[in-house]
């Protein structure tokens, strides 16, 4: 079979009209090389169809009756009491703000620079009166004779007994001495990441000492980290929400992307800030918004952010609470460690839909709960240092 | 022991005897010998190359795809494993993927695949990475494997993940597709886009994998490969291994007065009584059931035969090979369903209770017979249908060259709208990606953005829906417009609308493994049926009205005075009701109440002489039932020359035509349209070879002995007018003159 065929290849629809035929060979009437198929209506159906699609899909369950003995067994759920009170809300919401600016309803202003498509919303709050004690942190961490190899909780016990106080006294010990040194000279030199790899050897990510070591850090090199996406992955970040600490207040940055064409700037910027600050802390950080912002930045072929020290923020939460609440989310430690009871909070499960219904409608209000919830998760981020502070300095 | 079974040329319903001699091996060595560990391996095993195989190693060695067809049991997995291995001992970065269709096939290549590591000693580690992968292993396996096992469905699940697979996309060197004439039809188009998205994934981590597809063999083996991989392919179809001699013999019950499966059973039990031992292939787990207790009935000892049907435990097939190997059991039954799965090794003689569908399958199944030096007993038992009957008339058209094609077409906007979404989620869509997805991706992109699925930024259209996009597309079908039915609060089975209206809608009767149920509700809102278990004498049959509204038409193909369109096609079914047949009479009509269905499709269409019309009624015959008879025996015969099921395509014909402003408008016409939303390829590959389908028809006609028309030529087992009207010499007289207009000019 004779085939004309030059230059790259591109389509290969061309093969199907190459059949042999037992009768004769036939002629293409149409001189087309290529094969576009000229079909106009069905891509509009084809894709609304799919847009209904995705519509269906829900990346939680909505418990009848708040069934809280169901819940344990659903991972993602929203108990159907608060799915209809976020529904209402939405409803209302549009209804308010029909025909609003995003200024008028949230206050803020649109990135300056070339990108645009960024708003961001600033706000500021005062601040726990709690302050990173590092003098404190180092001594405990000194302290702590299971942080050399080979010391167990048995062999701690002893050692205390026989005198030994703080891994100093360790470094001449016959059987320890080398190792007890090597620990005792990241915890005199090294930074706070080497402190806190000590820790996680030793003790897991858990526990008190990995803390600690942050506690190094000044409160100017703290950021903290929330991100609200339209999914559990793949999917563009909607709102990249910011915190540190300056002068006894909390200041929140959020990043909200107005149009998902600027995403990638809005990524950008965010990164940015990861890499200026030493201190990236986070709730459930190191199983979402950090893997969320790596695969994201894959996506844009921008470089993968790094953080000097990430702080995660739900082990450590886990381990101190655990014995005392029902589960360890964020809502929950809120409610019963730091006494503060949300209203009207928007489900972060439901983020995506009310984002959509801001798309659709191109009205703001959808996004205030949105920027209400993740500036709460925020502002509850650096309570609970401050709570986490307390407790491991005690331990 | 062995006698021979009575089954000569004359014996009754004997209707063809195929002495097939054996051919010897021909072997090859490579241009430069394999890397020291693989030599040593091939001499430790005492492998020598077939011709194939080295070919295969050479083409790919030169960079090229291949697509290797050779028959059943001719070393394929050798061919593209040998320079897979080559590639993996020289290059210690270099990674291969294998995909497969099915888990169970992806299972039994790693133990082959782990044999060779060991042996070997190539590092290789292969592990086979599905849904049944767990979790704990897959970071292990993303890091480490040399070779993953895989299937469609998990890669589908797994591209967006490509971040993590980094070091094993980077260094893909291969990519094995084995069993590729699986991926067709609407199937295929997935795959095939699929596959596009997997090589963009690999393009942007640095990687240009080759690939190499096996596949049964196939009359379009290289075009096939082409449209799937969107590569150019080198075919390799010379097969170097040798073959047992077999004698194949096509036993028609028809002739001898008998019925299939009674004959079928006095098949098998000879076979066996001639001391040969015995598989046999059954149209359906009932009767596979069926045929089993028939032939232990006569049997002295009915611990001689077993069945075997997929979902046996692991201990229960070990049992059934053991038996086989040891000679305890002379005879095993199986479904038509079961080409692989089970190693039985060479048996003595193969019965197959009605054709398989294609010619592959049927050589498939042949093969599990022969060993040494003693001819292989192949018996096809027909069944009454079109195919089985053509074949056992025209033998010569089964033992020559494969006629069958295969088809997809990966332009279906309804596939490749979901495929482009999921690739917009992996990475933005920039204009590069247009070598990958065609020139038809670009009508999609506005639509989709307007529906809030994709968002033009500055670096390429990103997904920006909410959901995830792998989940809005479902690889073995079209969309999600699927109906479930359920019988007692368990999940029967699902459907697409279509199918739901035909086949289960209130009142119907629907059989499912082969139990029989009544259709007792259908909530089209809920899309779900409710079905009861009833011991029902009767069957259903919607009574469906056609329509087509023919739209652009985007190609043309001319054959002598014929002239074929393809073109888009709006196809309305409305089902006024539904016929009860009771030992095929039609006993009633009940009425129904279902909204039309439309959709749209691909099809083709072609125009009949007027003056042809006016002599068939002036010779006493009835145009209209002339016209549907041809129609049927087209669609009747297509699989000879598709690899398709008749299902796959629905017919219309008229004779009056509306084909606003186009030339042939109110005109006697046939077409024949994908039954599925967008289209499959079928229709459009139909066009093309529509002289030979013709001439196929006309044959099937012609050799039915017949008066006027029965299920072996002319009657479809799913006409909707309740194959009313027929008219089989008219019938005759539409084919002849088609083929003779085909072939004049």
């Amino acid at each position: 079979m004779a085939r004309v065929r030059e230059g790259p290849f591109v389509s290969p629809k061309i093969y199907l009209t190459n059949f042999r035929t037992a009768t004769g060979t036939f002629h293409r009437i149409l001189p087309k090389r290529f094969h576009v198929p000229v079909v106009s209506e069905p891509f509009g159906k084809v894709a609304a169809r799919l847009a209904g699609t995705i519509d269906r899909q829900r990346e939680y369950t909505v418990i009848r009756n708040d069934n809280i003995f169901r819940s344990g067994f659903i991972d993602r759920h929203i108990f159907s009491s608060d799915y209809q009170r976020a529904t209402e809300l939405l409803r209302h919401l549009l209804d308010l703000h029909q025909g609003a600016g995003l200024g008028e309803v949230f206050g803020g202003q649109a990135e300056e620079g070339a990108l645009g498509g960024t708003w961001i919303v600033r706000s500021s709050e005062p601040a726990p009166s709690s302050a990173p004690s590092p003098r404190a942190a180092l001594e405990r961490l000194h302290q702590d004779l299971r942080l050399v190899r080979g010391i167990g909780p048995a062999l701690e016990t002893r050692l205390r007994r026989r005198g030994y106080g703080v891994i100093g006294e360790l470094c001449w010990n016959r059987r320890f001495g080398p190792a007890a040194r090597d620990v005792f000279e990241v915890l005199e030199e090294g930074s706070p990441t080497d402190i806190a790899r000590i820790c996680i050897e030793r003790h897991g990510p858990s526990h008190p000492g990995v803390f600690l070591a942050t506690e190094l850090y000044s409160e100017a090199d703290h950021l903290y980290l929330d991100l609200e996406t339209l999914g559990l992955f793949s999917r563009p970040v909607v709102l990249f929400g910011l915190a540190w600490l300056r002068a006894g207040h909390v200041e929140v940055e959020q990043h909200l992307v107005t149009d998902l064409a600027f995403e990638c700037g809005a990524l950008d910027a965010a990164l940015r800030e990861i890499e200026d600050r030493s201190l990236l802390i986070s709730f459930n950080g190191r199983s979402f918004d950090l893997p969320y912002l790596v695969e994201r930045a894959a996506f844009y072929g921008l470089p993968a952010p790094r953080p000097t020290h990430h702080l995660d923020l739900l082990p450590l939460a886990r381990r101190c609470w655990r014995d005392r609440l029902p589960n360890c989310r964020l809502g929950t430690i809120e409610s019963c460690v730091l006494g503060h009871v949300r209203e009207d909070d928007l489900p972060s499960a439901m983020v995506p839909e009310f984002y959509a219904a801001f798309q659709r409608s191109g009205n703001p209000g959808p996004l205030l709960p949105i920027l209400r919830h993740n500036r709460e998760d925020l502002v509850s981020m650096v309570r609970i240092v401050a709570a986490l502070r307390e407790v491991c300095h005690a331990a | 022991m062995r006698r021979r079974v009575g089954l000569a040329i004359g014996a009754p319903g004997v209707a063809h005897v195929q002495a097939i001699p054996g051919t010897r091996a021909s072997y090859a060595v490579p241009r430069s010998p394999p890397p020291p560990h693989l030599a040593a391996w091939l001499e430790q095993e005492g492998i020598h190359l077939y011709t194939h195989q080295v070919e295969v190693l050479e083409e790919v060695r030169r960079g090229r795809d291949v697509v290797i067809s050779t028959p059943t049991a001719s070393g394929k997995t050798l061919a593209f494993t040998l320079p897979v291995l080559e590639r993996l001992e020289t290059e210690t970065d270099a990674t291969a993927l294998y995909l497969y269709p099915t888990k169970a096939l992806a299972n039994d290549q790693l133990r082959t695949l782990r044999g060779i590591e060991q042996a070997s000693g190539i590092p290789i580690y292969p592990a086979v990475y599905d849904g049944d992968t767990p979790s704990q292993a897959r970071p292990g396996i993303r890091n480490r494997s040399r070779i993953v096992l895989s299937n469609p469905y998990e890669l589908h699940h797994v591209l967006p993940w490509h971040g993590k697979w980094h070091r094993f996309i980077s260094g893909l060197c291969v990519i094995v597709i084995d069993e590729a004439h699986r991926y067709r039809g609407i199937f295929g188009a997935h795959v095939a886009l699929l596959i596009r998205r997997l090589r963009r994934v690999c393009r942007h981590h640095g990687s240009d994998p080759l690939f190499i597809l096996s596949t049964a063999t196939l009359a379009n083996p290289r075009e096939f490969a082409e449209v799937l991989t969107g590569r150019r392919t080198t075919p390799i179809e010379q097969s170097g291994a040798p073959q047992g001699p077999r004698r194949f013999v096509l036993f028609n019950p028809r002739a001898g007065g008998g019925a299939m499966l009674s004959d079928t059973k006095r098949i098998f039990l000879d076979c066996m009584d001639a001391g040969l031992q015995t598989l046999c292939f059954a149209p359906s787990r009932k009767t596979a059931e069926l045929l089993a207790t028939w032939a232990r009935e006569e049997l002295d000892d009915p611990g001689l035969v077993a069945t075997y049907r997929a979902g046996y435990l692991p201990e229960e097939r070990r049992a059934i090979e053991r038996g086989l190997k040891e000679g305890r059991l002379k005879g095993v039954v199986t479904t038509n369903a079961l080409e692989l799965g089970i190693d039985i090794g060479g048996l003595d003689a193969v019965v197959i209770a009605g054709y398989p569908g294609s010619i592959s399958a049927t050589w498939q199944q042949a093969g599990r017979a022969g060993r040494g030096g003693e001819p292989a007993l192949t018996v096809l038992v027909a069944n009454e249908g079109p195919l089985d009957q053509y074949y056992m008339a025209h033998p010569q058209e089964f033992f020559g060259r494969p006629h069958e094609h295969a088809g997809l077409d990966p332009s279906n906007p309804a596939v490749l709208a979901g495929h482009l979404l999921c690739a917009a989620a992996e990475l933005p869509l920039t204009d590069p990606d247009r070598d990958l997805f065609g020139d038809g991706y670009l009508p999609l992109l506005e639509p989709l953005s307007e529906h809030l699925l994709l968002r033009k930024t500055p670096r390429g259209y990103i997904y920006s829906g909410r959901g995830r996009a792998v989940d809005a597309v479902d690889l073995s079908g079209i969309d999600d417009d699927r109906f479930t039915v359920n019988a007692g609060g368990r999940l029967l089975e699902t459907m697409d609308r279509g199918q739901a209206y035909r086949e289960a809608h209130p009142g119907a009767i629907l059989l499912h493994q082969g139990e029989t149920y009544r259709v007792t509700s259908m909530d089209l809102e809920a899309r779900s049926c409710t079905a009861e278990p009833v011991q029902a004498d009767y069957q259903t049959q919607p009574v469906r009205t056609t329509t087509i509204t023919p739209g652009t038409v985007d190609d043309q193909r001319v054959f002598g005075d014929l002239v074929v369109c393809t073109g888009e096609v709006m196809v309305v079914q409305e089902f006024p009701g539904y016929r009860i047949h009771r030992y095929g009479e039609t006993v009633a009509v009940h009425p129904l109440d279902l909204p039309p269905l439309s959709f749209e499709t691909i099809g083709c269409w072609w125009t009949i002489d007027p003056g042809l019309v006016t002599a068939l009624s002036d010779g006493g015959m009835d145009p209209a039932g002339a016209l549907h008879g041809a129609e049927h025996a087209l669609i009747g015969v297509l699989p000879v020359h598709l690899l398709c099921d008749r299902n796959d395509v629905g017919g219309f014909s008229s004779l009056r035509f509306p084909l606003q402003g186009q030339n042939g408008d109110g005109l006697p016409v046939i077409c024949i349209y994908d039954s599925l939303t967008g289209g499959t390829g079928l229709a459009r590959m139909t066009a093309g070879l529509l002289p030979e389908v013709v001439a196929t028809a006309l044959e099937l006609v012609r050799s039915c002995p017949c008066e006027s028309g029965c299920p072996s030529c002319i009657y479809s087992p799913r006409c909707g007018n309740g194959n009313q009207p027929l008219d089989k010499r008219g019938t005759a007289l539409v084919l002849e003159s088609l083929l003779r207009s085909a072939t004049t000019g």
